[in-house]
Order: structure tokens, then C-alpha cells, then sequence
């Protein structure tokens, strides 16, 4: 590293050092202190991936997401009492200013943070199953800490990734759920993280947790909106546990403003015969990294991890997703697709590792992407390293775009140019809405994504004309 | 005016032309059938027609319902009412046929400044069409054409016309690839669709089609051209006498 360069990074993170020690001073059970102090002690060691500060391995996981920028940027880090306005009444939010980001259900148990900060008057939800608990994380380490202990931290690794640490070292909030074993929790869980316009740039670090015990079932939709085009820093990590029998169904949608960036972990983690679903929409923010994880640990174990990213203008969208079969018979099944629009640049890196004792993997893995600029950019690769010979892995990946003689054929039936394009772009990707599991997510996202492309539409004809 | 006036149309590819001067009228309530070896430019023909920009007119005139055709996007000649029934079906992935046909439909309704269906009346409209072509319901939820069989394909292109009940249809091998049943229930379901009000062009290989679709007149298309015209017993003197005779009047012609 040269002189000026060591001089630019030493004074990065202050913002975050502060904020961890105000957090540090905070009432919290003894463990979960440790696992803050370890986590910055960490955070100190790895600051935050940017590639070419990196060394291989680990640079070649960033060497298309240049986080430079982020890094030098000096956050105001945390909520609270280091003044920035929380709440939702300093922010001026009222549940007619979420209206338009709700899945149109009165009846969800639903809370919200607003700028990091837990907003109760804009959460509610029905009355819970015996032993099931919905809460923000902050009042789970008061209420149950015992449930929260054997989690938290415990699956996404905040040894070797400087953006897990990070947001390890400063937890203080987010949604913590928890269904006991053989519990069910019909009704959706909805966490929304919202930003709003500020003075200076903050970063949050939502946490999110989910535990399903043996033979529980839950559904969880998570979603990050912004409510502003400023700069501001989502870095969010989110675990999702799920015991023997037990069915977890999770989505999670970016709707981040124009002007934000959005780092996030998803740590999955299956027993036994246990299944998670989990849909990925990315459509919001300057900058998208997702990285998203499963670990296979019991046999029978099915993970489905599918995805949808829809980017325009300069917009740069990221998904590295890692799925570890690390027993026998287990099944992963992976879509991800792609519309990229304007100048705007994807990132696919699909990693499957099957080891050696994990005979009769079933591992499937595509990626699809639709460019419709030739100014888009997407960089897609797959990479199967597979150690056990019993084994079914399969994957592909494309890049295309609109086909002439579709558009032709929609064109013979009365479509204008636009609208059939428009048919296509939608067809390209609507199987993968088509299959979410809960009716309202699957309608407000099939619109979400109909008006999305209709304006993507109107921005190439605008640009073209 | 006749509905559709082709006058020494010449067009094909970019450096190459491929249809090389046609004449043809057709009037309303007229089917006429066109025949021909393989390669002779019927299909070139249809795409012209339906506005392909991979095709290019190079001369002559087409005028249909008394407008220039050329002046036309191939949707405005679709909503103006003309209908292609491709060859080759293209599969339109995860847009289902009804969705497919209600747009479809809607964007037909606007460009005659018409209100949107309602989406009961859309469906009513459905499947009595369903009905009347004998169409498998399952095919019209399934996404356009995607991983149909080959029939079904065609079966699913006089579906989309008689949902839009265009005033001409032209129709390009419906009937190949048919099974025997299959080719009843379509031309069952085009002579249906025939009024005094509408025409068609049927391009076929098989006077077979011809026995369930009768038409009015039987073309022969050789080189780009239309050689040969007349009444439906052409088709039963190609069917026998095969296209050899026709080069030979053509080449003797000179
Ligand atoms: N896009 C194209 N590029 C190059 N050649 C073309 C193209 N379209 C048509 N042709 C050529 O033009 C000629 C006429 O083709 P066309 O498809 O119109 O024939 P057709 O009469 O429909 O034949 P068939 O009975 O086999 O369907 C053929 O020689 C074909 O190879
Ligand atoms: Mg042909």
C-alpha cells in the first residue's frame, strides 16, 4: 500500500468506531458485548472490500463491485442519540407515505424501522401463536434473550467478511422472528427498512433473524425502501435458520433510493429435510451488492434461491450467491434473471459447492439476463467445484436480447413496437413472479415489476427518439 | 375497390429480389389459394404483406382497403385488419395466450378509438372462440406457443384469428404438419371465420385443405412470380401432374 493511500484509509470508519462506542456503553447481555468486540475487532483488521486493496483470493469477489467510494465516504453511522432524526414523526411519515411499498395486507404482522430506527406506531399485527415471537431485535434481547443467543451471529461470518463484522459490531436493531418446533406462523411477517432524506449521508445496519425450530413453518418478506434520492448506506445482514421439517419463506426486495447504495448478507442455514425459499428483487439504488448463502447442514435439505434484478440508467446491481452442500442428498435450485437497461452494469457469480460425502446433490443453477441497451453490461459466471461423484449439478447462464422475430409476431397481432417489447421484457421473467408462494406478494410484485419495465420502456423510446 | 389490389409488386432481401413482380386482387368473401414449389417466394410474399422489416418492397404497389400498405406499421396493417398465420409460429415464453390476446385485442379496440374489453367480456368472448376451434383450454392459459407441439402451433394460429377476426387473413401452410383430425377441426374452424365480408389467401401444399376450404381461385407461384391462375381444379391437376409441366410452360414462355 503506498503512503497517501495508507494516509486516505486510516481515517476511514470513524463514523463507525464511534457509533461503537456509543453501542458498547448501551445495556446488552454479556455475550452479545462479546460478539460486538469481536466483530470490530475484526471490522478494524478488514475495513470494508474494496478490490484493489484486496489480495486473492478475496479481490477476485470484488473486482466488479468497486466499493472506493463507499469506503472514503464518511457516514453518520447509527441512530439514536447521535441526533439524526429516527423516529417517523421527525421523518414525517405516516402509513400514507408506506402505502404505496405495502403488499396490500391489513391483516401482517408488520414493523418498521425508519432511518435504523424502530418505529412502533407504524407496526402492528395480529395475535401470535403460542410461543411464536415477532419483535424488533432490540426488544427480543430484553424479552427472550435466551431464543435470540443461540442465533444471532452464529451463521453469517463475521471473521472473514469486513461487511458482516461490520454490521455485527454495530447490531442494535431489526426484526427478530421465531417460531418454536412444530409451530406454524401462517400469517406474513413484513420488516421494512426505510430511509428518508437527511442532512449528511447515513448508513444503516439492519439485522435481521429468522429461526424456525424443528417442523416450524413462517413467511417472511423483507423489504429496503428509500424515500429519498440522497447518498445513504444500507448494510444489512440477515440470517435465516431453519431446524428439521421446518419451511421457511422468505423475500426480499430493494426499492432503495436512487441515490443509495445497498451492501447485504443473507446467511441461510438448513437441518434436516428443512426447506427455505428465498426471492431476491433488486430494482432500487445506485449500488446493489448482494451476497447470498446457504448451507445444506442435514440431509433432504431443498434451498430454492431464485432472483430478479432490473436496472437502468447507471445503476450497478451485484448478486454473489454460494451454495454449500456439505452433506448427501440435498437439492439446491437456483434461477436468477436479469433486465439491464441504459449504462447499467450486473454482476452474477453463482458458487455450488458439493463436497465430498455430499453423494446425490441435486444442484441446479441458471442465469438469464436481457440486455436491452447496448450500452448495458453484464458479467455472469458460474463456478461448481465438486468434490463427490454421485452427484446431478447442472448450469447455465445466457445474455440475449429482444428477438426480431418475436417482436414481428406480437407486431402481426395489433402490438405497437413498444407494447411488445414491453410483452417480452415481461415474459422474460414472469415465470419466476408466477411462482412466488403468497398471493399478495405475487400480485404486488407482478405489478411492481409490469410498471417497472413500462418505464424502462419509455426511457429507451425517450432516448431513442 | 377491391379489399386487397397487388400491382407488379417486386421486393425481397436486401440485394436480392425474391418476389419479382405480382399481380394479385382479391375481394371481399373470396378465399384464394396460392401453390407452388418450394422456394418460389410464397412465404417472402406474406411477410411483405404483414410488413417483416427484414424484407423490403423494392416496386409495384399494394393497396389494402384502399390505403397505401407501405405507408403502414405491420400493426396498423394488423388493426387495420389483415392477419398473418405464420409458417412457423413463434413462441412468445412466459406470456400466456389469453393475456397475449387480450392486449391484443385492446390495442385493436384503441386504434378504433373503441373502450378496453372488460376482462368478463374478454373471457365470455374466449371461450365461445375456444369452442368454435375446437381449442384445448389448457393451450390458451399456457404461454404463447412455448413447447406447443407442432399442431398445436398452427391450431393456436386460427385461435388468434378467430379471436380477432381479421378482414384478411393470410394463411401460410396451416395445414402442414396437421394430423388428419387436426386438419378437419382447422379448416372446420376457417370456414367458419369465412363471411361475405372478409377474404383470405391460403398458402398450401396439399389440395387436401382444399377439399374442407374451397376456394375461388388456385395461384401458381414459380421464381417470385404468379405463373398460373384458375379455378379450384388447378389445385387437382397439380396435385396429380405435380410442378414439372408448370416449369416447362414457364421456361417455353420464355
Ligand atoms: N431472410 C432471407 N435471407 C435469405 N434468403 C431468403 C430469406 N427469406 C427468403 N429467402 C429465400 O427466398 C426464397 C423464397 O423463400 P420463401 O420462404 O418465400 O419460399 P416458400 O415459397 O414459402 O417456400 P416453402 O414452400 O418451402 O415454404 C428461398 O430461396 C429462400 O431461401
Ligand atoms: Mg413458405
Amino acid at each position: 500500500m503506498t503512503e497517501s493511500l495508507k494516509q486516505a484509509t486510516t481515517s476511514r470508519y470513524t463514523t463507525f468506531y464511534d457509533a461503537y462506542d456509543r453501542i458498547r456503553s448501551l445495556d446488552a447481555p454479556l455475550w452479545l458485548h462479546r460478539i460486538r468486540s469481536d466483530a470490530m475487532k475484526r471490522f478494524r483488521e478488514l475495513g470494508m472490500p474494496v478490490a484493489r486493496e484486496l489480495t486473492f483470493p478475496l479481490k477476485e469477489d470484488w473486482i466488479y463491485t468497486d466499493l472506493r467510494q463507499i469506503a472514503d465516504t464518511s457516514y453518520q453511522a447509527g441512530p439514536g442519540e447521535t441526533g439524526i432524526p429516527g423516529g417517523p414523526a421527525e421523518a414525517g411519515l405516516d402509513e400514507g407515505a408506506l402505502a404505496p411499498y405495502e403488499f396490500g395486507q391489513d391483516g401482517w404482522h408488520r414493523i418498521v424501522f425508519v432511518n435504523g430506527v424502530h418505529a412502533p406506531a407504524l407496526s402492528h399485527g395480529p395475535d401470535l401463536p403460542r410461543g411464536v415471537v415477532v419483535s424488533s431485535l432490540a426488544d427480543a434481547l430484553v424479552e427472550h434473550p435466551e431464543l435470540v443467543h443461540p442465533h444471532l451471529a452464529r451463521y453469517a461470518d463475521y471473521e472473514s467478511t469486513g461487511l458482516t463484522a461490520l454490521n455485527t459490531a454495530l447490531i442494535e436493531n431489526g426484526l427478530f422472528v421465531h417460531v418454536p418446533r412444530a409451530g406454524a406462523l401462517e400469517t406474513p411477517v413484513h420488516v421494512h427498512y426505510v430511509t428518508t432524506g437527511l442532512d449528511a449521508p447515513l448508513a444503516t445496519q439492519p439485522r435481521t433473524l429468522i429461526a424456525a425450530g424443528d417442523g416450524a413453518s413462517l413467511k417472511v418478506v423483507e423489504s429496503y425502501s428509500g424515500l429519498t434520492d440522497q447518498a445513504y448506506l444500507t448494510n444489512a445482514v440477515t440470517e435465516i435458520t431453519v431446524g428439521r421439517d421446518g419451511n421457511v419463506e422468505h423475500y426480499r426486495i430493494n426499492r432503495e433510493g436512487e441515490g443509495a447504495a445497498h451492501l447485504s448478507t443473507n446467511q441461510l442455514h438448513l437441518e434436516g429435510n428443512g426447506r427455505i425459499s428465498t426471492f431476491n428483487m433488486s430494482m432500487g439504488g445506485a449500488l446493489t451488492r448482494n451476497d447470498t448463502n446457504a448451507r445444506l447442514a442435514g440431509e433432504h435439505a431443498v434451498v430454492r434461491m431464485n432472483g430478479l434484478y432490473l436496472v437502468a440508467g447507471g445503476q450497478h446491481v451485484d448478486n454473489h450467491t454460494a451454495i454449500d452442500h456439505a452433506v448427501p442428498n440435498c437439492d439446491s435450485y437456483e434461477v436468477y434473471k436479469g433486465i439491464l437497461e441504459g449504462r447499467s452494469r450486473g454482476v452474477f457469480n453463482g458458487k455450488v459447492f458439493v463436497h465430498q460425502d455430499a453423494q446425490e446433490t441435486d444442484a441446479k443453477q441458471l442465469n438469464k439476463n436481457l440486455m436491452l441497451s447496448s450500452d448495458a453490461m453484464i458479467h455472469t459466471k458460474p463456478q461448481l467445484e465438486i468434490y463427490a461423484d454421485q452427484v446431478k449439478c447442472t448450469h447455465g447462464a445466457t445474455v440475449g436480447q429482444l428477438d426480431e422475430d418475436q417482436i414481428f409476431y406480437l407486431r402481426t397481432r395489433g402490438l405497437s413496437h413498444d407494447s411488445a417489447c414491453h410483452l417480452l421484457t415481461y415474459g422474460f421473467a414472469a415465470d419466476l413472479i408466477r411462482r412466488l408462494g403468497i398471493d399478495a406478494v405475487r400480485t404486488s410484485l407482478d405489478t411492481l415489476f409490469e410498471t417497472t419495465i413500462r418505464d424502462l420502456s419509455t426511457a429507451r423510446g425517450r432516448t431513442e427518439r | 375497390m377491391a379489399l386487397l389490389e397487388i400491382r407488379n409488386l417486386r421486393g425481397g432481401i436486401k440485394d436480392q429480389d425474391i418476389i419479382n413482380g405480382i399481380d394479385l386482387t382479391v375481394d371481399r368473401g373470396e378465399v384464394h389459394a396460392i401453390m407452388g414449389p418450394n422456394g418460389s417466394g410464397k412465404s417472402t410474399l406474406g411477410k411483405i404483406l404483414a410488413g417483416h422489416e427484414e424484407y423490403e418492397e423494392t416496386g409495384g404497389t399494394v393497396r389494402f382497403q384502399d390505403k397505401d400498405l407501405f405507408e403502414l406499421t405491420p400493426e396498423e396493417r394488423a388493426n387495420e385488419g389483415m392477419f398473418l398465420a405464420f409458417q412457423y409460429p413463434v413462441e412468445i415464453p412466459g406470456v400466456s395466450n389469453a393475456y397475449f390476446l387480450r392486449a391484443a385485442m385492446n390495442e385493436r379496440l384503441k386504434y378504433r378509438g373503441e373502450p378496453e374489453i372488460s376482462a368478463g367480456a374478454f373471457r365470455r368472448l374466449l371461450d365461445k372462440k375456444m369452442k368454435q376451434v375446437d381449442m384445448d383450454p389448457e393451450l390458451a392459459r399456457r404461454p404463447v406457443n412455448e413447447d406447443f407441439s407442432g399442431g398445436e402451433k398452427k391450431r393456436n394460429e386460427i385461435f388468434h384469428m378467430a379471436v380477432l377476426e381479421p378482414t384478411l387473413s393470410i394463411l401460410d401452410e396451416t395445414d402442414s404438419g396437421l394430423d388428419i383430425d387436426a386438419m378437419r377441426i382447422v379448416a372446420h374452424g376457417i370456414n367458419q371465420q369465412r363471411t361475405a365480408d372478409n377474404a383470405m389467401i391460403v398458402i398450401t401444399h396439399y389440395q387436401r385443405l382444399l377439399d374442407y376450404v374451397v376456394p375461388d381461385y388456385v395461384h401458381v407461384m414459380y421464381q417470385g412470380r404468379i405463373v398460373k391462375s384458375g379455378r379450384k381444379e388447378l389445385a387437382f391437376e397439380l396435385e396429380e401432374k405435380g410442378y414439372e409441366w408448370i416449369r416447362e410452360e414457364v421456361e417455353a414462355a420464355g
